[in-house]
């Protein structure tokens, strides 16, 4: 806010006082005066050193402590027509940078109103006889004699600031026409600007500029509105009116300062923080227009110039919200930097939820973990002070050399130092988060455009945050530091490559979170965490919706569900399904369990991946939620363990979350979350939770990478025979597969035949090496049974999750020949890590009737396999890899399967184009 | 390209077929028990979740009971099929039969998949399953057990269906039930256990000292693990013994000369059976190829992994010490190596026999269950010792007395004793 603004407000205030005392037919000239003198201050720069002294006649007024000084102003009181008085105001002490006269243009106005208008109150206290305001004065007041309040306020405005004063009256004539009482629409419908323009277009022609009106016109419409107003509305009503109005009119010059494109941090701090002391939460401070344009501004400057996102977040987002967000963003004073996407999706989440919670017990009940912000361009300021402007072309390097040279930026990054006024910022930041571990990470700009989801690309880092305040203030930096460094990471510079993102000017703000969890022993760790997507697009049962969501979560630390880790497997639930699991028998259940837990070791001040049942030994019955979150195993069936009874010690606790999942509302309440921000933002969400074992914590909202067209898709009727090479009519799921140049086929017949078992080995590591040789996601897999079989390969081919993780879709063969009934992969050991990889699968059997297969398709066009992998040569007759294109002339494989119909057919197609702009 | 899909029915009819043959059966005792003696269709409606009703399709396949009441499990599986249902269901009389326990074959299922299925939705089935054929199952008609995609709390749902039925408690209808809701003692340790019996059988037939002998295993599941607990009790040392390992995704072979220890091998290995590489190189066990444990030097194999892992092309690694080879796998040896075994004269335990001891506990459970007295381990691990050991002995004398080859002298005697029943209660 700037002074002069501030120095108006007070003005007016002041000049409101003094009318309501003016105007107070109980107030005798004497109390008049008193009262006068102590408001008159009020509205000079420095109330506190002025002093103020009414002289009338031989009687003196003055307030306590009046000095005759140098700086001094002067005004004459009319009585009856002549001079009777003065209205003296001084400064006691010229606080003027400058020495010059210490009264401002505005302080002069204010004494010379105030003058003027004490003669008229003076004339009508004498009038009566009642000099010394007895109180049968006040008694034989009539109400014909004085003026109403609203009445001296409007007049004072339109001697002071007649921009103002039309802009209020503007408003009372549309509070007018909103009242829409019959006797006065005429009066309001001729007064009304918007009928005349339009009346007047109507006779000038649309086309031509409309002639300026009389002025003297708008003001004669301006004295009849209020003249209606003041019959139609009570006067204490229009008082009241007139007041809000005012004050609302006086913040406009927030709005107006908020819009500033180069406002600076501390700048719009401060004034944001001045507005929210200043009034109120529920008292409207701001005209709703006013106060609409006040959130975009906010949002923009703040979050984001999406547009989606800013017609959400200005319905949920308050000054009042960004007040308190405010109060916890670092960054330099000066710069204009954004929180960044992950930040800004966190705090549209929550402020949705904890509005919409209001009214609905499902959402109400979560939290958001205390959180600090560090601006965007802290990561400009963190390279202008150790000179590193350099790198910021390292991002144009070839992604060979960005490997290269990226463990070095990582160092260089970590023993740089941040400029004393960020490290400032950063300890106020860690003594408000307190001891206890942090998360730091990362927020750039990129990760909130939407459909780009950068997910983990950039860093996020756990810090035990303990020891003391200096070692705690370096882990914290060295951690900022280090995700800064991330932004040079050839993951995400690769990805940006690939999207066409490398020229846009990537910043990267900083979330610094208190992690959810609790110490237990040595560690610190939530009951469980996960993550939650409210679309669907893996779904292991038909039954199973795509708009159901579904959750990925596991015991301890969320990072095991965000990312994929060898061979551990999260528990996947889909809310509207919760019973429909992934693994159906305890065996399948106990073997595809999470085997490890991920924690923050508060002794060695590190993050660890440790066996869960050694910490279920180790922590035994404190695991929080422990009887909600396990399942005990007895080698053949699995019980829900008796609440008070669970021995970790001595059973075989499984992680299923069946107590969790049966027994709680926490499936329905994800669901509801997940639905109602996917409703509010318009679009898929990817949520990060955590539960400490008392609440529900929301760490993360952003919106939901897509796999692409995944609704149910029409098979069209139209493809030539020739041109289909598969078909399916047994477990399809919805979904599409397109953009298809190479099949690598396995053929049944020939691996069967294969004399050994290294042969069939070998056949497994000509596909992994396959599967890092074509691009990824641009082949099938075809092969017989059960791909990926674990023990006897003669069953199918045996490869493991990182051989075929680049595939875009898994086909197994079921052919029912040989000695052994075809048992495939669907619902068995491999599912779960397809489902993981959103690889789509899909199981033929050729045998059964009415069954498409173009066996010679496969067998006879040419075989690339001896060109790209010569040493496994002599398996062409096994291993078949197709290029679509070339053996089509021009065509490629397309799958199309329709999941509630059941039926799925691979063909040859045209090339889909791919689209530019999408 | 087009074979004629595999039918494991007509496969059973065909192993019928060659062993009547040799055992002289009449025609209508052939025709009885070619084919099962009762089938049940019927049709299951389940309330789902969603208010709606489907109706899924079930079956139960009796094949035979002249000998006891029918004893087989019940299937969850959306390719289920009759005929397999009715071959899986004729396998159960024979090995039943093997054994000397007087139950029948049978075998069930529903056309469903569990994975699309409520927990509520799958208890609508089996209660539904149950009530459609509560008048022909039961502890003295047929008797149950888990199968694929079935578990404990299947046949809990199962049991007290019927017992609501029949306003009665019979814990003895269904069996694999959790221990302490009728469920037995000893079933972690049954089948690798009642192969070393059988192997010391054998062994004392053929005048091998036990003590002296040495064994190769395949395999490092449950089976393998209490087989090498009895096997090293009584005296015999295990050299080596082969695993999958679940973190590198081959198998390897573990060899000790000192012999593996069944504690070592209990603190080695993991609930997948994958046997840690770091504690064998704390043993000393050395760490081979995965197929190295077929051509070690020993007087006993025992292959009790997965089907099929003796084949024509590595029967011939088989050392000639090797003097007996026990099943503990289903289907170990593929027909081709079968041959050779039989040339070589090495002296087989054939898998349905000599990894009865599942079906024998399974037995017990039941017998348990009828009297509401159930025993400790040892006194269920003891009674497992005499069924296994006399349907040993009348097996191996039988391959002794005619020279039968071991595998057709278990399908003989199953057979016959099958035929006998039928023929003595008159039905044939």
């Amino acid at each position: 806010m700037t002074a002069k603004s501030r120095g108006q407000e007070r003005q007016l205030q002041c000049l409101f006082q003094i009318a309501a005392i003016l105007v107070n037919p109980e107030f005798s000239t004497q109390q008049v005066f008193d009262r006068v003198i102590k408001a008159l201050p009020l509205g000079l720069r420095h109330p506190e050193a002025g002093r103020v002294r009414i002289t009338l006649g031989e009687r003196v007024y003055e307030s306590e402590g009046f000095e005759e000084t140098p700086w001094n102003l002067r005004a004459h009181l009319v009585v009856h027509g002549k001079l009777a008085g003065k209205l003296d105001v001084v400064y006691l002490e010229n606080r003027s940078q400058y020495g010059e006269n210490p009264f401002l243009l505005d302080e002069r106005k204010l004494v010379e109103i105030t003058a003027q208008k004490l003669g008229p109150a003076i004339e009508s206290r004498e009038k009566e006889g009642r000099p010394a305001g007895s109180p049968e004065a006040a008694a034989s007041a009539t109400p014909s004699d004085h003026k109403p309040e609203w009445r001296t306020i409007l007049d004072l405005i339109q001697e002071t600031d007649g921009a103002l004063y039309k802009r209020l009256v503007r408003r009372l004539m549309n509070h007018l026409t909103k009242l829409n009482l019959p006797a006065i629409q005429t009066i309001i419908t001729r007064l009304d600007p918007a009928v005349y323009a339009e009346r007047e277009r109507e006779s000038w022609g649309s086309n031509q500029p409309l002639p300026k009106r009389d002025i003297a016109v708008l003001d004669t419409a301006f004295d009849e509105v209020i003249r209606v107003a003041s019959i139609t509305i009570q006067e204490s009503e229009l008082a009241r009116l007139i007041k809000q109005w005012m004050k609302q009119d006086k913040l406009g010059f927030f709005a107006m300062a908020i819009e500033r494109r180069d406002i600076s941090l501390i700048e719009i701090s401060d004034i944001v923080n001045r507005f929210c002391r200043d009034t109120r939460e529920e008292e409207h401070a701001l005209s709703h227009s006013d106060d609409m344009n006040v959130r975009v501004a906010l949002t923009r400057r703040f979050l984001t110039d999406s547009l989606p996102f800013i017609r959400v977040a200005k319905e949920y987002l308050t000054v009042y919200d960004f007040g308190r967000i405010l109060s916890r963003v670092a960054g330099p004073g000066q710069g204009n930097g954004r929180l960044g996407g992950k930040a800004a999706g966190l705090i549209l989440a929550a402020h949705i939820l904890g509005r919409l919670g209001q009214d609905n017990p499902l959402l109400a009940n979560f939290k958001v973990p205390h959180t600090w912000y560090i601006a965007s361009d802290g990561m400009l300021d963190f390279v202008h002070y150790n000179s590193l402007e350099d790198l910021q072309s390292f991002k144009f390097s070839s992604i060979s050399e960005v490997r290269h040279n990226y463990p070095y930026i990582e160092q260089v990054f970590k023993h740089s130092s941040f400029s004393l006024e960020m490290l400032n910022q950063l300890k106020v930041a860690l003594d408000d988060l307190g001891e206890g571990p942090l998360i730091v990470r990362s927020s750039s700009l990129l990760e909130d455009s939407l459909g780009t989801a950068f997910s983990g690309k950039y860093r996020s880092l756990f810090l035990a945050n303990t020891g003391s305040k200096q070692e705690r203030l370096e882990a914290l930096t060295d951690a900022v530091a280090e995700v800064y460094a991330s932004i040079f990471g050839p993951d995400p510079i690769q990805y940006r490559a690939e999207r066409g993102l490398l020229d846009f000017m990537e910043e990267m703000g900083v979330i610094i979170q208190r992690v959810v969890g609790r110490r237990i022993g040595k560690y610190f760790f939530p009951a469980f965490a996960g993550v939650a997507f409210s679309t669907n697009e893996f779904r292991w049962s038909p039954r199973i919706k795509r708009e159901d969501g579904i959750l990925r979560m596991v015991a301890g630390l969320g990072t095991r569900a965000v990312d994929r880790i060898g061979d551990d497997f999260p528990v996947l639930v889909s809310p509207g399904h919760p019973d429909l699991r992934v693994n159906v028998t305890p065996e399948q259940v106990f073997h595809y369990a999470q085997r490890y837990i991920d924690v923050i070791n508060l002794e060695t001040g590190r993050f660890e991946s440790a066996s869960i049942e050694r910490i279920f030994r180790e922590v035994g019955d404190d695991f929080p939620l422990l009887e909600r979150i396990v399942s005990l195993y007895d080698g053949s069936s699995l019980r829900r363990p008796m609440p008070g009874l669970v021995d970790p010690r001595g059973s075989d606790l499984v992680v299923t979350f069946a107590g969790l999942i049966e027994s709680t509302d926490f499936v329905p309440q994800m669901r509801e979350i997940m639905r109602t921000l996917q409703a509010t933002i318009g679009m898929p969400v990817d949520l990060e939770f955590a539960h400490d074992g008392e609440s529900l914590h929301l760490l993360q909202c952003r919106p939901q990478s897509r796999l692409g067209d995944e609704g149910p898709v029409t098979i069209p009727h139209w493809i030539p025979e020739k041109r289909k090479l598969f078909s399916a009519k047994k477990y399809v799921t919805n979904g599409q597969v397109g953009g298809v140049r190479y099949i690598v086929y396995v053929d049944p017949e020939a691996y069967s035949k294969l004399p050994s078992h290294d042969d069939m080995v070998q056949v497994a590591d000509a596909i992994s090496r396959l599967n890092g040789i074509l691009p990824r996601r641009s082949f099938v897999l075809m092969g017989p049974g059960r791909w990926g079989s674990r023990g006897d390969i003669t069953l199918g081919v045996g490869v493991t999750y990182s051989g075929i993780n680049n595939t875009q879709m898994l086909i197994e063969i079921a052919r029912r020949k040989g000695s052994y009934v075809p048992d495939l992969s669907f619902g068995t050991h491999f599912f779960q890590d397809l489902v993981e990889a959103k690889i789509r699968y899909l199981a033929l059997f050729p045998d059964e009737d009415g069954i498409i297969f173009n066996e010679g398709f496969f067998r006879e066009v040419s075989n690339m396999l001896p060109v790209l992998l010569p040493e496994y040569g002599h398996l062409q007759h096994v291993i078949r890899v197709i290029d679509v294109e070339q053996a089509s002339g021009g065509l490629e494989l397309q799958v199309m399967m329709d999941g509630i119909k059941e039926q799925a057919l691979g063909f040859l197609a045209e090339k889909s184009t791919p689209n530019v702009f999408s | 390209m087009t074979t004629k899909p595999f039918n494991p029915f007509e496969m059973a009819q065909q192993q019928f077929d060659a062993v009547a043959e040799r055992l002289g059966l009449d025609q209508a005792t052939r025709d009885l028990l070619r084919t099962p003696l009762r089938e049940y269709h019927f049709n299951i409606p389940v309330r789902m979740d969603d208010g709606s009703y489907k109706v899924f399709h079930g079956f139960r396949i009796q094949h035979n009971d002249a000998r006891g009441p029918c004893k087989g499990g019940i299937r969850f599986h959306p390719h289920e099929t009759v005929d397999t249902v009715r071959a899986l269901a004729t396998w159960m009389t024979w090995k039943c039969a093997v054994v000397d326990i007087p139950l029948g074959g049978g075998k069930g299922g529903v056309i469903c998949d569990p994975h699309n299925l409520s927990d509520r939705e799958q208890e609508g089935i089996c209660r539904g399953w149950v009530r459609q054929v509560a008048r022909n199952v039961g502890p003295t008609q047929d008797v149950p057990a888990p199968d694929v995609m079935t578990h404990g709390q299947h046949m809990l749902w199962m049991m007290d269906e019927l017992e609501r039925i029949r306003g009665e408690k019979l814990p003895g209808f269904i069996t694999g039930k959790p221990v302490g809701m009728g469920g037995s003692l000893g079933r972690t340790e049954a089948t690798g256990h009642a192969v070393i019996y059988t192997v010391r059988e054998a062994m004392k037939e053929l005048g091998i000292d036990i003590k002296k002998s040495t064994a190769s295993i395949q395999g490092s599941g449950n089976v393998a693990q209490y087989a090498v607990d009895l096997f090293t009790q009584y005296g015999g040392k295990v050299i080596a013994i082969a695993c999958w390992d679940n973190n590198d995704k081959k198998a390897y072979t573990y060899r000790s000369e000192a012999g593996i220890q069944f504690d070592q091998l209990m603190a080695a290995v993991d609930k997948f059976g994958t046997i840690s590489p770091a504690k064998a190189r704390e043993y000393g066990w050395q760490q081979l190829p995965g197929d190295a444990w077929i051509e070690q030097e020993v007087t006993l194999l025992i292959p009790a992994a997965q089907e099929g892992m003796i084949t024509g092309d590595n029967v011939g690694k088989i050392k000639p010490s090797v003097k007996i080879i026990a099943e503990g796998a289903n289907g170990p040896t593929t027909v081709d190596a079968d041959k050779v075994l039989f040339e070589r004269g090495i002296f087989v335990i054939p898998d349905f026999l000599c990894n009865a001891g599942g079906v024998t506990c399974s037995y017990f459970e039941q017998v348990q269950c009828n009297m509401n007295y159930y025993w400790e381990k040892e006194e269920v691990l003891q009674k497992l010792d005499q069924k296994m050991t006399s349907a040993f002995k009348a097996v191996s004398k039988l391959h002794r007395d005619k020279k039968i080859y071991m595998r057709d002298a278990a399908y003989m005697i199953a057979i016959s004793r099958v035929a006998e029943a039928c023929k003595l209660r008159g039905w044939v």
